[in-house]
């Protein structure tokens, strides 16, 4: 039990040796993976965007189905903080006069991400004016 | 009854061959049901099995083989010492699987006669991975064996430690993965407690590392200081945790268009079930 600090130091250093190159690769690669999950978050925390939810809506395509027409509507959350339960008002005019209106909700829009959803409409949206209205949000 | 244990009792007399393998096979099945009970009760594991892109689908079943034969080459069915007893057990693990899953899925009234064929065959797909492992483990588990001394040496090389992490991460996380709490919970905190959750799977971890080594089941030498188990074994671990956690997460198209943000903050979330589930498994398995 009394070997000395200088003992103590070459037995470590030979055990040391002992480990195969791999395992120091393995270690190498294995810390780079966790601190660039840990970095993003370090990142977020320090010089992260704090703005609130800004949800950026637009109309993806337009495809005619059986029996009416199909909208696809993208909705961007370009603020720093998540979204929930955030209702959409698709509005159908024509000639200034409201055709049809649709209603959608997403569920989650997380910060700086983007989520799609569909809307039917009965009559042609590509002969009127679509207007996509974001009426609020939940915190999650 | 009695021949049930003498399949157990090597000093009794010698069962056969097909009767070893029916109670193996009766184990399986037994093991498919505990291990995926959880996720037969889960309502988005019915979900995620109808609408789930179907290559992702595909994708996971595809690693599953190397895992399940890996997993057999630990512990299975049957003592092996050739690969193709372990990729043959691999298959029989699934067969018993997707039996078990079809079995209390129709039971639950999730499958019925007249679903389209790709619904049955996407939810009984995605049961079949979490109860495949079970199947493969119940032998390890509920069984004897005799054939314990060479393989707690080949266990404890470092490629067969990393090897049982990723199996236990992946269970674990898939455990947790497809319900909609991963997202809302990532959703609920602050990159702060991100950072603090990872830390705290880190140090669980590495207890865990240190009892195996306490336990002597690892082949590292007494007196290793700490700093290089942390970076041989409980680093490479979490990061098996979180690449395992970011990978169902994405079979899961649960990080699809998402910012780095959230999907670095979710993937540390269920890293920490996958961080728990990697480092015990090399105390349990």
């Amino acid at each position: 039990m009394s070997a000395s600090p200088v003992e103590e130091n070459e037995r470590r250093k030979s055990q040391t040796a002992d480990i195969p190159r791999v395992e120091w690769l393995v270690g190498a690669v294995g810390l780079m993976v966790v601190m660039s999950a840990i970095g993003v978050l370090i990142y977020e925390e320090v010089a992260g965007n704090k703005s609130p939810p800004d949800v950026k809506l637009s109309v993806e395509a337009i495809t005619p189905l059986r029996n009416g027409y199909l909208v696809k509507v993208r909705a961007a959350n370009e603020g720093g903080e998540p979204a929930a339960r955030v209702p959409i008002t698709v509005e159908l005019r024509s000639e200034g006069e409201e055709v049809e209106t649709r209603e959608i909700q997403f569920e989650y829009l997380p910060a700086h991400s983007i989520r799609d959803a569909g809307v039917f409409f009965s009559a042609d949206p590509r002969q009127g004016e679509l207007r996509l209205e974001a009426s609020g949000y939940e915190e999650p | 009854m009695p021949d049930v244990i003498s399949a157990q009792h090597p000093a009794g007399q010698k069962p056969s061959p097909a009767r070893m393998f029916s109670v193996g096979l009766a184990r399986a099945f037994g093991g498919a049901i505990i291990f995926s009970l959880p996720l037969f009760m889960t309502m988005e594991m019915w979900h995620l099995g109808s609408y789930m892109e179907r290559g992702r689908l595909a994708g996971l079943l595809i690693l599953m083989i190397p895992v399940l034969v890996g997993l057999s080459h630990y512990c299975g069915f049957e003592p092996t010492f050739e690969w193709q007893d372990d990729v043959v057990d691999a298959f029989v693990a699934y067969a018993v699987a997707f039996l078990a899953g079809a079995v209390v899925l129709s039971l639950f009234g999730e499958l019925r006669s007249g679903m389209p064929w790709e619904e049955i065959v996407g939810k009984l797909a995605l049961q079949v991975v979490p109860g495949s492992v079970g199947a493969l483990l119940a032998e390890g588990q509920l069984g004897t064996r005799d054939e314990h001394a060479e393989e707690e040496k080949e266990r404890c090389t470092y490629s067969g430690a990393l090897f049982l992490m990723l199996v236990g991460a992946l269970f674990l996380a898939l455990n947790v993965a497809p319900t909609e709490e991963m997202i809302l919970i990532s959703y609920k905190m602050s990159a702060a407690q991100g950072i603090a959750l990872a830390c705290l799977s880190l140090a669980s971890m590495h207890a865990f590392v240190y009892a195996v080594e306490f336990r002597g089941q690892s082949h590292i030498p007494e007196g290793t200081p700490h700093w290089s188990l942390l970076f041989r074994y409980t680093i490479p671990g979490y990061a098996i945790a979180l690449l395992a956690s970011l990978y169902l997460l994405w079979t899961f198209g649960r990080v699809d268009g998402t910012g780095p943000m959230h999907v670095a903050m979710v993937t540390v979330v269920l890293g920490f079930p996958a961080a728990i589930g990697a480092a015990a498994a090399r105390l349990m398995i």
